[in-house]
């Protein structure tokens, strides 16, 4: 038996980790989907009654009397059919579209032959039928599939990929596609990116208007946002505090309580939580393709080297759209978006399969111009020095000194407030001290230093860091409220505790500032 | 329903299901053994064209280095075994013989010149390592799904129905000692 039954055993239970992550994902998503959908098909059904009610007087009349059933009937169906819509445009159109746009030639017969042999070799060790092969005229290399099934998959590389690789790494390269093939990961992908749109349907409707603004000047489309999302969030304070002061039991408040969740889940929260699903689900499956080659080659070491040299063309030369971007093995760009694991944590995951390899054996010393130089990777008599990767970002300490900067600044403010206030004795009240607009400074300030921790640089720290402030404060507000702190009156406003208390709430909200301003700007290693 | 009627429909539901999970099993057996026996055919379609390119390598290096003679001898032995041999584990076994006789002759090869540099023997030679490297992969495909199948007869529930039916775990098709033989540079 090959190696012993420990080792594979390892393998094959990361596998099955990975499978079972991948159903709980795909349960989650079909979980989130459900309200929006009604939600969704609800609002259009309504609409459809509406209008047609409108141009049609007799229809008005019996409208009015159709029984819940013809509602619930009516709502189904339009949701269905709207799903219907979306499944067949993604599954035929998006991905089909693919290949094309990138211009890919079919491989012609007497052209690589060595990649030929590595394809048929491989598809006997996974019992794969042959994918049809093409190849893109790009110098950065790189490689994807496409197919829905086995059968019918076709396979790019790009002239690139063929120069920069040696025999091994090719291979495993071309193993992790096939194990892309074998999985049947573009058709859930695609399934994915079917559940994502209907998700994300509703708030995309909503929110054009606003990305037709972004497009036409940043700073606008900024202001509109911040002025809609005021909104909602006063909005949202509004029928919390009539909460707070009115009875839960009261049928009406419930409703109310009832449609703005909804509508916030709808518009805000469920295509985020789509978003987030999705890139769990692409890097699952990536990290599964990886063990499956593994599988397959039994030489974790060549895919790994592969994947560093890979990945030093990030950002270079490949420009693909957001569907394209997806399907590569590793990102062509240098902030991913769509789910690629850091190639770091890949080769990592690499490293410690089968017998293992030392991460060290991996330098690739790239040239000023993008030449790529292996050092010689078998001589363990002499080690390469090592080159210091990018350190990670100590996300832990951007925030504390977000945090502590957003306190300092919330601190002067607070002193200088109430020297004011002792200076214009007499003018009553606590001169605002902890009102909401308060948290806006400190909020900024915290949301900078965080950004400047993490490593950003120049003007684009202003404007994120003013956006955050903002953002600081609605959420301060909305804390205020549902803590009921509003409705405190005067009289025990100059309590300690109510003091204390209020402090807390800034802090907390500066905490937030500084948390979102370290996590929103971070780099993407790799 | 009365108490006595709930609960004969009960155990009937009961027995329904278990026969309906048995039947998944028996038929995941079915399947599992069938896949591994086409594994083995996509092995013996490898073996086989390794066979049929022996007998020519044989003849080129022959006209060259006729002094050979017992190395080229162990050669077609080795093959006539692997022709003759049943059973997985005794062609496994004689496939390595095979290969280690091939590797002993190739490196009796180095030292004729005009054989190494000669076409034919250099297509022989591109051919059988290309050969060589798919009998790796179609005995790696083989063991994956000769695994997945003895992990079925000795996993608890599937156990009971291997034993009832007579399902028993299959040989793996042994490499060579070290793995790194195989891709050995011919």
């Amino acid at each position: 038996m090959e190696g012993s039954l420990i080792e594979p055993q390892l393998v094959y239970d990361r596998i099955d980790e990975n499978r079972r992550k991948t159903i709980l994902l795909l349960c989650l998503f079909s979980l989130f989907l459900l309200p929006v959908l009604l939600y969704f098909s609800h609002y259009v059904w309504a609409v459809l009654l509406m209008v047609t009610a409108m141009r049609i007087p007799a229809f008005m009349e019996a409208a009015a009397g159709f029984p819940p059933s013809v509602h619930i009937y009516g709502t189904l169906v339009v949701g269905a059919g709207f799903a219907i819509l979306v499944t067949f445009w993604e599954f035929h159109f998006a991905e089909a579209l693919a290949v094309r746009l990138t211009r890919a030639l079919p491989l012609a017969p007497e052209e690589a032959g060595g990649l030929r042999k590595i394809v048929e070799n491989l598809c006997i060790g996974s019992g794969l039928p042959q994918p049809s092969l093409y190849v893109m005229e790009a110098e950065a290399p790189n490689a994807f599939t496409v197919g829905l099934s086995p059968t019918g998959a076709k396979l790019v590389v790009t002239r690139g990929l063929l120069e920069a690789l040696d025999r091994r790494e090719l291979e495993g390269v071309i193993a992790h596609e096939l194990s892309h093939i074998g999985n049947y990961d573009i058709r859930l992908n695609t399934i994915a990116a079917v559940m994502e749109s209907l998700l994300s349907f509703p708030s995309r409707v909503f929110l054009a208007p606003f990305s037709f603004l972004f497009g036409f000047n940043r700073a606008l489309g900024v202001l509109a946002l911040i002025w809609a999302g005021g909104i909602l969030l006063v909005l949202v304070s509004a029928i919390v505090s009539m909460v707070a002061t009115f009875s839960l039991r009261d049928p009406l408040v419930l409703l109310l309580l009832g449609c703005a969740g909804l509508v916030f889940y709808a518009l805000a929260l469920g295509p985020l939580s789509g978003r987030i699903i999705r890139l769990a689900i692409s890097r699952q499956r990536e990290f599964l393709a990886d063990a499956d080659a593994y599988l397959l080659t039994r030489n974790p070491e060549a895919l790994a080297r592969a994947l560093k040299k890979i990945s030093q063309w990030a950002g270079q030369e490949l420009k693909a759209s957001r569907a394209m971007a997806r399907l590569f093995i590793v990102s062509p760009w240098e902030k991913d978006l769509v789910g690629h694991p850091p190639v770091e944590e890949r080769i990592a995951a690499l490293a410690n399969m089968g017998g293992g390899f030392s991460p060290s054996v991996l330098e690739v010393v790239p040239n000023e111009d993008h030449e790529v130089v292996p050092s010689p990777s078998h001589s363990d008599e002499d080690p390469a020095p090592v080159v210091a990767a990018k350190e990670r970002i100590p996300m832990g300490r951007a925030i504390i000194s977000g945090t502590l900067a957003g306190t300092i600044a919330l601190l002067v403010l607070i002193v200088a407030m109430t020297l004011l206030a002792a200076l214009f004795a007499g003018t009553g009240g606590q001169a605002g001290t902890f009102s909401v607009g308060f948290t806006f400074i400190p909020g900024v300030v915290a949301a900078g230093v965080a950004a400047h921790k993490t490593g950003v640089r120049g003007g684009k720290i202003l404007g994120f860091a003013i956006v955050l402030g903002w953002l600081t404060c609605m959420v301060h507000s909305w804390l205020v409220h549902a803590l009921g702190s509003i409705f405190v009156p005067d009289a025990e406003k100059a309590s300690l505790t109510y003091q204390i208390r209020a402090y807390f709430e800034s802090l907390l909200a500066v905490v937030l500032a500084a948390a979102a301003g370290a996590f929103l700007s971070r780099p993407k290693v790799g | 329903m009365t108490l006595v009627n709930l609960f004969l429909v009960a155990m009937m539901a009961m027995v329904f299901l278990l026969g309906l999970l048995v039947l998944v099993i028996y038929n995941g057996f079915v399947r599992s053994r069938l896949r591994c026996k086409e594994a083995w055919s996509g092995i013996e379609v490898q073996l086989k064209r390794r066979a049929d390119l022996v007998p020519n390598l044989v003849d080129t290096v022959k006209g060259y280095a006729s002094h050979e003679r017992q190395t080229l001898e162990n050669v077609t032995r080795a093959r006539a075994v692997l022709q003759s041999a049943q059973g997985t584990s005794e062609i496994a076994g004689a496939n390595n013989q095979l290969t280690q006789a091939l590797g002993r002759l190739f490196a009796v090869v180095e030292k004729y010149p005009e054989l190494k540099a000669s076409e034919n023997f250099l297509s022989l030679q591109v051919d059988l390592s290309d050969i060589e490297e798919k009998i790796a992969y179609a005995r790696q495909f083989y063991n994956r799904n000769v695994l997945d199948y003895n992990s079925r007869t000795r996993v608890m529930p599937q156990a009971l129905i291997a034993g009832l039916c007579n399902f028993k775990p299959m040989d793996f098709f042994q490499g060579p000692e070290t793995p790194e033989e195989v891709r050995v540079k011919f």
